[in-house]
């Protein structure tokens, strides 16, 4: 498993991370760790010990959900602690700095 | 070689569901005017520890509305999660479908450019939550300072379904049609009030023009699609779809070439200009979310849903045609909304004649609702008093004039007993006998052109047009003059 | 013996029989904590003020005759990472530094509602991903046996907590093991409850499939008395199965194991050698002892789950969680790092609030989940699980718990892994796949390492879906075979339970 420092630097990116210079090496050598690891199944594969094959994936357990919501309205009381806790507001308004275009 | 280019033409078109609830909290969706932050609670404002938890009626609208558009409805359907990093995205993460959404394959038939219908296919119609809305620093001095913007979350978590047409649609004005017909039919179905100015019908156009070869129809290249957002109507539908394929088809003209890019279309200006090319395109990271486990649609909802369908306009415009006769367009005016098709159906049940009837809610009726605002369902005149004013005219009791002036009064609140003597008619009009006797008295008056007629001295039917006059100014207005005329040629033909 | 020592039952049955207050139970408990806490570290926030009110709340209507319910002035302990109205909830990071949740989690309300006084909220590894509660922002938590060892973690806080005294419960959440091996490293009872037993309302998410809140205790009826509080549906999470809860109190009455059928995993042989020889040793005897109270010992085989369980939910795992703790942005609450551009705001807020192992892991899953990753990591892992899920249930056709080592190795000394983090992991071998499977599985304290220093050494036992009170039956047999959890020997000197 290779992984470039390009490949961490793309995914910072992507994760809204600021990743200082020295943190790249490291990032990349866990990376590899990890994902490393992750390749035993691979190899697992190969040698037929692991077959994947027609196993559907296990996005969700087949336990019994709880019934839908019923469209009904709750007002919540948090808004007043929320918006007096809130890094930066107007008014009623949370506020970022400003967005000439989509970012 | 001479070239022929051809505009594809695909729609998104999100609607925001009628649910009184956000669709993943119990927040209320009423966001319009209210205060910043008002309907909000941990799970739209994305606090640490919420969770959301599905709405029954986001899935049963998005359900009726799938089926409505001749959709397979998916029993087992997931939401995903799309990730990317939006201040009006409180999670960091919008919750949406992706490859199982709940309904896929449908269909919807358009007005086509040649008049006849256009059969454009619907890929999917999916249900995600819509983002809070950002209010950048107006120059207007209301939010000063420049420098920021200003999140509200009221909107954050409101239920939309996302209809994603097919490239079936060849020109702006079959893109408007298919708009138009979504947002009527989502109308009918009370999925939606499809308001187009407030938001609640959101269009984004997917186009791209491809060079043809005008005598082989091969296509020699195909154009980048752009896709354009911000079109608030109809019309800008039409206006940026226009100016979009003219400035594609230039580009390629002249041998330039096109990016795949977002364009923002400007209705004052009328053009369209670039946001942002897809090379800075997100990548989402889809994964199902783990926190809502897969929806199960049980056959008795799909059951229940398609029971309750409402008759689909186009459906209706057939059976006004059939079965009441009415030519197309009457047809079509009548069926366009549902409170107009319900009005004009009950019109007809108490007794009125259906063209009549449709001829008074197409011209009177609306030009009262426009002049004083009104929509059908608050319409001062009731459908079964219109009826019977329409009966009175039909049965030659009442002439249009005077009629006109009974239902301005009937539009200003009275009633027919005291709408009728306002406008100098007698309370429930003539009755057939009295126009009986008026008829016969003329007929008596008039012996030398009865008999005129009698034998066949009035080939253009003028002289049955003189007895009618004199009838009418007897009745002073109050008859109405075909039924006068029919009657009239009635006895004429007796006495032969 | 002094009121702090008492087990929670012990606690209500004395408030309720007026023998001692609420009060004096809480004073008690807080002048433990404040004894012991510059030594342990083990809290993030003190609530003595409320938990004063609430005690003398709880007092007053014993005094009117009203049932507080079943936690009736018992001090509880709650992980940093759950909402507790009006205390800030860190989930021990800087980026979620001086938050205070407007509104309770569901087991808060639950716990308010059963009579219980909130003590504090624990520290944990930044987030729950950890195995050491070192990866705390603020400070690392030391274990109570040996402070010059880590706790545990990720819920090191809570496990530190009750091993001292501080409180007879504390909750915990369990993802990859973050209950079951602290309770190990402290000598505790710890129960990971199936997926979907406890609402994870108000439970700052690290991977949502996986997270699971779950109870600490000393002695098994302590542990079942918290679990009954904590185990009720809840419509705010569509993950919390509606299912009616049994009575958990009524396994304790079981004589003896007679016919049941306890496993070993034969996976575990070729494994010995990364194992601790004095964890093979207490597991080995415990085996002993319900082969003596009369289960039948057989052997199941897991081999999907011992050896790619690990590397597949350092998949999972990291790929929800890139995506749970993306909204801490900067822009609602928690820390802000205010710049000219909303790309700074992000970058920096999201660089500066979050610590290296969180870093790690959101972009270990940010990675695994990107365009042209998502079958090769994601979908893989994902089959893998599946396969994982198939094989549990094979093996619980045959037996009716499976033992297993709680972690590889006792606790482990403070700085020893923090360098290493993929070595860190494999704390987690013996415990993750119960996370993937959604099982539920309880770590007790099967015995003690010799030397001068002697560290607890925790068993686990995995029962089927929805299988609790299985377990509780066989650590309640074992309990009178091993003696309750002891209180650490720490300061003040204790009493009772089994200190080696």
């Amino acid at each position: 498993m290779t992984i470039s420092e390009k490949d961490v630097r793309h995914v910072a990116d992507l994760a809204r991370l600021r990743v200082e210079e020295k943190e790249i090496e490291p990032l990349v050598r866990h990376f590899e760790a990890i994902l490393g690891h992750f390749a035993t199944l691979s190899r697992a594969r190969e040698e037929g010990r692991l077959n994947l094959d027609g196993v559907d994936p296990f996005l969700f357990s087949e336990r019994e959900a709880p019934p839908l919501r019923e469209d009904e309205p709750v007002r919540s009381a948090v808004r007043d602690d929320v918006l007096a806790a809130a890094p930066e507001r107007k008014d009623s308004f949370f506020v970022v700095p400003r967005i000439l275009e989509e970012e | 070689m001479t070239f022929r280019y051809i505009p594809v033409i695909g729609l998104e078109i999100h609607v925001q569901l009628s649910t009184a609830t956000k669709i993943f909290c119990p927040c209320s969706t009423d966001y319009i005017g209210a205060e910043p932050n008002t309907n909000v609670c941990p799970v739209c404002l994305g606090l640490p520890g919420s969770l959301p938890v599905l709405n029954k009626r986001a899935v049963e609208l998005g359900v009726r509305a799938g089926l409505a558009l001749s959709c397979t409805i998916r029993n087992h359907t997931v939401f995903h999660r799309k990730n990317y990093f939006y201040p009006d995205l409180p999670k960091a993460y919008q919750i949406s479908q992706y490859d199982l959404p709940l309904a896929e394959g449908g269909e919807i038939y358009i007005p086509g450019d040649d008049g006849r219908p256009r059969r454009i296919r619907i890929t999917r119609l999916h249900l995600e939550e819509d983002a809070g809305k950002l209010v950048h620093s107006a120059a207007d001095g209301r939010l000063e300072g420049a420098a920021f913007s200003f999140v509200d979350y009221n909107r954050g978590g409101v239920p939309l379904a996302e209809i994603v047409s097919e490239p079936d649609i060849t020109s702006p004005r079959e893109a408007r049609e298919y708009v138009a017909r979504i947002r009527q039919t989502v109308r009918y179905l009370g999925v939606s009030d499809g308001d187009m100015e407030r938001g609640s019908l959101r269009v984004d156009a997917n186009v791209s023009v491809k060079k043809t070869d005008e005598t082989s129809g091969e296509v020699l290249y195909w154009g980048e699609r752009t896709e354009i957002k911000n079109m608030n109507s109809l019309r800008a539908v039409e206006r940026a779809l226009e100016y979009e394929i003219i400035r594609q088809t230039g580009v390629l003209a002249e041998g330039g070439s096109l990016e795949r890019e977002t364009r923002h279309w400007n209705d004052g200006e009328g053009i369209t200009t670039s946001m942002r090319s897809k090379e800075a395109a997100n990548d989402y990271r889809y994964f199902p979310d783990p926190d809502i486990p897969p929806i199960v649609v049980t056959e008795e909802l799909l059951e229940s849903t398609r029971n309750a369908l409402p008759e689909l306009p186009w459906a209706k415009e057939r059976r006004f045609a059939g079965e009441y006769g009415l030519p197309e367009a009457d047809a079509a005016f009548m069926a366009e909304s549902l409170p107009v098709a319900l009005y004009f159906e009950e019109c007809v049940k108490n007794g009125a004649a259906p063209l009549r009837a449709a001829n008074w809610i197409r011209t009177e009726v609306f030009r009262v609702m426009n002049e004083k605002g009104l929509s059908m369902d608050s319409f001062p005149v009731k459908p079964s008093v219109l009826a019977e004013l329409v009966a009175l005219v039909e049965g030659g009791k009442l002439s249009t004039t005077v009629a006109r002036e009974v239902f301005a009064h009937l539009a200003e609140g009275r009633s027919l007993k005291d709408a009728l003597p306002a406008a100098g008619a007698s309370p429930g009009g003539l009755s057939a006998e009295d126009v009986e006797k008026m008829v016969d008295r003329v007929l008596l008056a008039n012996g030398d052109v009865v008999e005129e007629i009698r034998s066949g001295r009035d080939p253009k039917g003028k002289k049955i047009k003189f007895l009618t006059g004199l009838v009418m100014k007897e009745a002073r207005g109050q008859a109405d003059a075909a039924a006068v005329s029919g009657i009239l040629e009635r006895r004429l033909g007796e006495g032969r | 013996m002094e009121l702090f020592a008492l087990s929670a039952a012990e606690m209500v049955r004395g408030i309720k029989a007026k023998d001692f207050s609420a009060s004096e139970v809480f004073a008690s408990c807080l002048s433990r904590i404040e004894a012991l806490e510059p030594e342990l570290s083990a809290l993030l926030a003190l609530t003595a003020g409320m938990g004063r009110e609430e005690a003398a709340r709880i007092d007053g209507m014993i005094a009117r005759g009203t049932d507080p319910g079943p936690l009736a002035g018992v001090p509880v302990v709650l992980k940093d990472n759950m909402c507790l109205r009006g205390v800030p909830a860190t989930c021990a990071s800087r980026i979620l530094e001086g938050w205070i949740p407007p509104y309770d989690g569901k087991v808060a309300e639950l716990l308010a509602g059963a009579g219980a006084v909130f003590a504090g909220k624990a520290n944990m590894d930044e987030f729950a991903m950890g195995s050491s509660t070192e990866f705390s922002a603020f400070h690392p938590t030391s274990n109570p046996w040996d402070t010059g060892r880590v706790p545990g973690g990720s819920s090191g806080g809570s496990a530190a907590a009750v091993a001292a005294g501080y409180a007879p419960l504390a909750l915990g959440s369990d993802t990859g093991g973050s209950i079951r091996q602290p309770a190990s490293y402290c000598g505790l009872y710890g129960l990971k409850p199936t997926y979907g037993l406890v609402s994870r309302w108000g439970l700052v998410a690290f991977a949502s499939s996986l997270d699971q809140i779950g109870p600490f205790a000393r002695t098994v009826e302590d542990l079942a008395l918290l679990l009954s509080v904590i185990a009720a549906p809840d419509a705010r999470d569509g993950t919390c199965s509606p299912r009616e809860r049994p009575d958990y109190a009524a396994p304790l009455a079981a004589a003896s194991l007679r016919g049941k059928r306890i496993a070993v995993v034969k996976e575990l042989d070729a494994m010995r050698s990364s194992v601790d020889p004095e964890v093979l040793r207490v597991l080995e005897n415990t085996l002993n002892l319900c082969r003596e109270e009369g289960a039948e010992i057989v052997e199941v085989s897991l081999p999907v789950s011992l050896e790619f369980g690990l590397p597949c939910y350092y998949i999972l795992a990291p790929a929800e969680a890139s995506s749970n703790l993306a909204r801490f942005d900067g822009v609602r609450y928690g820390l802000s790092c205010r710049e000219d551009s909303l790309l700074d705001l992000y970058l920096t807020t999201r660089g500066a609030g979050f610590g290296a192992e969180v870093k790690r892991r959101i972009l270990t899953g940010t990675y695994v989940l990107s365009s042209g990753y998502y079958d090769a990591y994601y979908l893989t892992a994902q089959k893998v699980r599946s396969l994982m899920k198939a094989e549990f249930r094979k093996a619980f056709g045959r037996c009716d718990l499976i033992a297993l080592p709680t972690a590889p190795t006792p606790a482990f000394k403070k700085g020893e892994l923090v360098d290493d983090p993929v070595r860190m992991y494999l704390a987690d071998v013996f415990t993750l796949p119960v996370n993937l499977a959604e099982l539920p599985a309880l770590s007790l304290n099967g015995g003690f390492t010799g030397g001068k220093k002697p560290l607890p050494v925790g068993v686990q036992f995995i029962a089927p879906q929805w299988g609790e009170p299985e377990l509780l039956n066989a650590a309640a047999v074992l309990e009178r075979r091993l003696g309750k959890a002891p209180i650490a020997p720490l300061g003040a000197a204790t009493e009772g339970g089994n200190a080696p």
